[in-house]
């Protein structure tokens, strides 16, 4: 009995400490804090803004002392500066009597703004009015265990899009785009919307009216947000990245489907450099053309844009994750393996597909070489009802056969099988693009086994001279005006990385600028919500509109902004960072603004350019502070001729020609010449054979932006000895570039790095005296 | 592509299916009139005016505000006009005449709407 008392009291000296720990809710403080310690950093930041701003005379004089910036940086309201919202937290709810104390202080409290402590929070707090004079008062009440503000902001996060490029710092040094003139080529816009400032401009080339308004997608008004849009509904939260510029519009998307017709694409392009002037153009519009080599007309009319003066930005495309472009390489007078195409969906009965692919190759304009597709059934059968519409060149070399089999296949999922064969005596890369357009209804979804989400960037996406732009992912989730959270997926998107359905380069031609340019963000973007196209509520979309100030998200609104994402998104962004380049430098040229944009974007994957995020994220506080490049390798060199000097690009050319020439070589041997800029290899012009009288040439055709000032080195290499096998000290090895001038210098060893052992094998005299490297402008019209 | 279109426009008129209709207006064929192409013309040199006054003899309606020059590695200028499809041939033998592309293509707005969305 005495043992089983004993056991008793042992548990109760156990259990009843650890029953009164889980009941005893009230927080009890083991020690009162300094007064001081119990008042948030933010808190005490806010009212001391505040009561600087009373005594240098209220709001007027707060702003001329900068004092009103300071609380902007704070987060806190600027309408009352005598009263602050506070949270006061307490162990438990205010006893009446210390609810006569605080309203004896001057303090307004909020009953029933109570909550009560959780299991994870041991106070609760109260809402309250608090004069600012009274903060180390109420801090000193022993019943107050902590002290915080109440006018903190809770930011509906679209702002990150901005904040991730650095647009807002370049706003707040001064430069928002004013006096510079955007023109949005894109579906239509609603003008009602406070955001969207009055165009100065604006035609429909798709229906030839004087109509933009909207009536299919509201997409012409999100991108046009997303550059220049004033954020006027949502107090400056939803800024595009340019909000003073001034907006030209033409809409070229129809009004039945919001798709755009080239021919209407090619006149607004025109009449926006030589009707409206145009300093920059943004189009987020693309798709696949026949050649994907930059010979498209919307290609030819980007660059015509450019030529006369305005910056051009084409969205790269969404096409990286569809699964429909192939790439590999078949040698010569062989056939490939099978290539296997996935058909899911088709319909009911037999379909009658229209399957139609696209065959691409380049093998330049002096070849033609000869491929042909076949196509074979699931049971690996050749289909022979296929037509053929002929082998076509671009005029850079790129060939392109279209053809396809137009008879019926089975409904269903299943795999049908391509070869390509190649006629031709040369090895040869190849693509093959699908393209869903001359699918007959119903006909099914078509992916090949093994894509390749390379050379995906669509048209005029590619024109030489566009600024093309793929997407980032700056952020995933959004909150939609009732507070439902919502995010996209298939795929979901992964933070501060490429966007997936990101279209990516190269261009198929060889020695083709490199594309995409840059990347901007354009994952859940929040902009301009349509209200022509997408009016509120509706169930279909409500989760994409946005409540204009992010607070009482209970569905009452005003909610006039909407989430989009694409490269589309991602373009507009750009062309506003562009804007606030003008802003700053308003005799810069297309090219040197590209140039600013690439060289100061942020790199992102692979070192330097790559085919995914090309130069990198672009950063508008790094592009805007920029300064021209300077090519101190001209001065002084071999060839100047005592002609001017330039020190930079010009003012109105955007290529330039690195050129070699050089005589007896040997007419046996194969080169290659490789163009160092500092130290990086630029270009690989391989497979050179000399004339027969032994002359070697190479030439690389580059625009300003892909390389970067500093001295250039070229170097020579053979294809059987390495280094090159002619004489190092051959006095026969001349220059021959008079016809280009003035621009050049010499070779010199110092930095070439990744031959070290080659580079001691040359003599760098005889490398100075063999070897000329030409750098002349290339005159339009005169290439 | 050309070439598709007006095949598909001569099938059309031959023989009418909704199906194929479908198909043309998904290409960006302008379907309202089957006998109408709008194609681009490729040329060195902007049109004179005997030219323009030979093409328009010929039944093809001539935008003459759309041409765009030949401009950097672009050889050739280009302008957009409607040809009667049975036309093609007179074209195809002017030898002032380059190239021919059709201007029914259509672009689309690169936004993706295709992924799904998600509530948290």
């Amino acid at each position: 009995m005495k043992i089983y008392f004993a056991i008793l009291v042992l548990l109760t000296l156990i259990i009843v400490p650890v029953l009164v720990s889980i009941f005893q809710t009230p927080y009890t403080l083991a020690q009162e804090p300094e007064p001081s310690r119990k008042v948030s950093s933010l808190l005490s930041l806010q009212v001391e803004a505040k009561v600087r701003a009373v005594e240098a005379g209220a709001m007027p004089a707060a702003v001329e002392e900068g004092y009103i910036d300071v609380m902007r940086l704070i987060e806190t309201k600027v309408g009352d500066l005598n009263k602050q919202k506070v949270f006061i937290h307490l162990a438990q709810a205010p006893s009446l009597s210390q609810i006569e104390e605080l309203e004896t202080m001057g303090l307004t409290l909020y009953p029933n703004s109570w909550v009560p402590p959780l299991k994870n929070h041991p106070t609760g707090f109260i809402i309250a009015d608090m004069p600012v004079d009274k903060l180390m008062a109420l801090a000193g009440k022993g019943y107050v265990v902590r002290l915080d503000t109440a006018e903190r902001v809770l930011e509906p996060q679209n702002y990150l899009a901005t904040q991730k490029i650095n647009a807002d710092d370049v706003w707040s040094s001064g430069y928002d785009g004013t006096g510079v003139k955007i023109a949005v080529l894109d579906s239509g816009l609603d003008v009602t919307h406070n955001d969207i400032p009055t165009p100065t401009a604006s035609w429909d080339y798709a229906e030839d009216d004087d109509t933009i308004a909207n009536t299919f997608t509201g997409h012409g008004t999100h991108v046009t947000g997303s550059a220049l849009g004033r954020g006027t509904q949502s107090s400056g939260v939803y800024k595009g990245s340019a909000p003073d510029a001034d907006l030209t519009f033409l809409k070229i998307g129809r009004d039945s489907d919001g798709r755009a017709p080239t021919d209407a694409i090619v006149n607004a392009m025109n009449a926006a450099v030589d009707n409206y002037a145009a300093d920059i153009i943004t189009m987020s519009y693309g798709g696949w053309d026949t050649y994907h080599d930059g010979t498209s007309e919307e290609a030819q009319a980007v660059d015509y844009a450019v030529s006369k003066g305005a910056v051009v930005f084409i969205s790269a495309g969404n096409e990286a994750n569809d699964e429909q472009h192939y790439s590999n390489t078949v040698s010569a007078n062989t056939t490939t393996d099978y290539i296997q195409v996935n058909v899911t969906g088709a319909g009911t009965g037999d379909k009658l597909t229209g399957f139609a692919y696209n065959l691409v190759w380049y093998d330049g304009t002096s070849t033609r070489n000869d491929l042909e597709l076949k196509y074979y059934n699931n049971y690996q059968v050749e289909l022979t009802s296929v037509t053929s519409l002929g082998q076509f060149e671009s005029n850079r070399g790129t060939e392109s056969e279209y053809s396809h089999y137009n008879s019926y296949l089975p409904t269903g999922s299943y795999a049908c099988y391509l070869k390509v064969k190649n006629n031709s005596g040369n090895s040869q890369f190849f693509h093959l693009y699908y393209d869903a357009k001359y699918n007959y209804p119903d006909a099914g979804s078509v992916t090949f086994e093994n894509a390749d989400p390379d050379y995906t960037i669509g048209s005029p996406a590619d024109a030489d001279s566009a600024i093309t732009v793929g997407s980032y992912t700056t952020r995933k989730n959004w909150t939609d005006y009732k507070g439902a959270g919502h995010y996209f997926i298939n795929p979901e998107q992964t933070v501060d990385t490429i966007t997936s359905f990101s279209s990516r380069g190269p261009r198929v031609d060889t020695g083709a600028p490199p594309k995409p340019n840059i990347v901007a963000p354009g994952s859940a973007i929040i902009s301009c919500r349509d209200n022509d196209v997408y009016p509120w509520p509706n169930p279909s979309y409500d989760a994409l509109i946005i409540d204009n100030d992010g607070l009482n998200l209970n569905g009452s609104g005003p909610a006039d902004y909407y989430v989009m994402q694409g490269t589309s998104m991602a373009t507009p962004h750009a062309a506003g960072v562009a804007a606030l380049i003008l802003d700053k430098n308003p005799t810069w040229t297309p090219a040197q603004v590209k140039h600013a944009l690439e060289s100061t974007a942020t790199d992102k994957g692979a070192s330097d350019w790559d085919n995914i995020y090309g130069w990198g994220l672009i950063d508008a506080l790094a592009a805007v502070n920029s300064s021209l490049p300077t090519w101190e390798s001209y001065k002084g060199n071999y060839g100047d001729s005592g002609g001017a000097v330039e020190d930079y690009f010009d003012d109105y050319e955007t290529e330039h020609r690195v050129y070699m020439y050089g005589t007896d070589f040997n007419p046996d041997s194969t080169y290659k010449v490789i163009y160092w800029d500092g130290a990086i290899k630029r270009m690989v012009d391989n497979g050179l054979t000399p004339s027969a009288d032994g002359k070697l040439k190479s030439s690389w055709i580059f625009e300003a932006e892909q390389a970067t000032a500093g001295d250039w080195q070229v170097t020579v290499y053979t294809q059987y000895a390495n280094p090159s096998s002619y004489s190092a000290a051959d006095p026969n090895i001349v220059v021959d570039d008079t016809s280009y001038g003035n621009h050049a210098f010499y070779l010199t060893e110092s930095a070439i790095p990744e031959f070290p052992s080659v580079l001691a094998a040359i003599s760098p005299l005889a490398l100075c005296s063999g070897i000329y490297l030409w750098m002349k402008r290339r005159l339009r019209n005169n290439p | 592509m050309l070439a598709t279109q007006i095949n598909l426009r001569q099938e059309q008129i031959a023989e009418p299916t909704p199906d194929r209709l479908e198909m043309m207006k998904g290409l960006g064929m302008r379907v309202d009139n089957l006998e109408i192409q709008r194609i681009f013309i490729y040329l060195t040199d902007e049109l004179n005016s005997s030219q323009i006054d030979e093409l328009r003899a010929a039944g093809i309606i001539l935008y003459l505000d759309s041409w765009v020059p030949p401009v950097g590695a672009h050889p050739t200028g280009f302008i957009t006009a409607d040809m009667p499809i049975d036309q093609l041939q007179t074209l195809v033998e002017k030898d002032c005449i380059v190239r021919l592309d059709t201007a029914e293509r259509v672009l689309q707005p690169k936004v993706n709407d295709e992924t799904q969305l998600v509530t948290r």
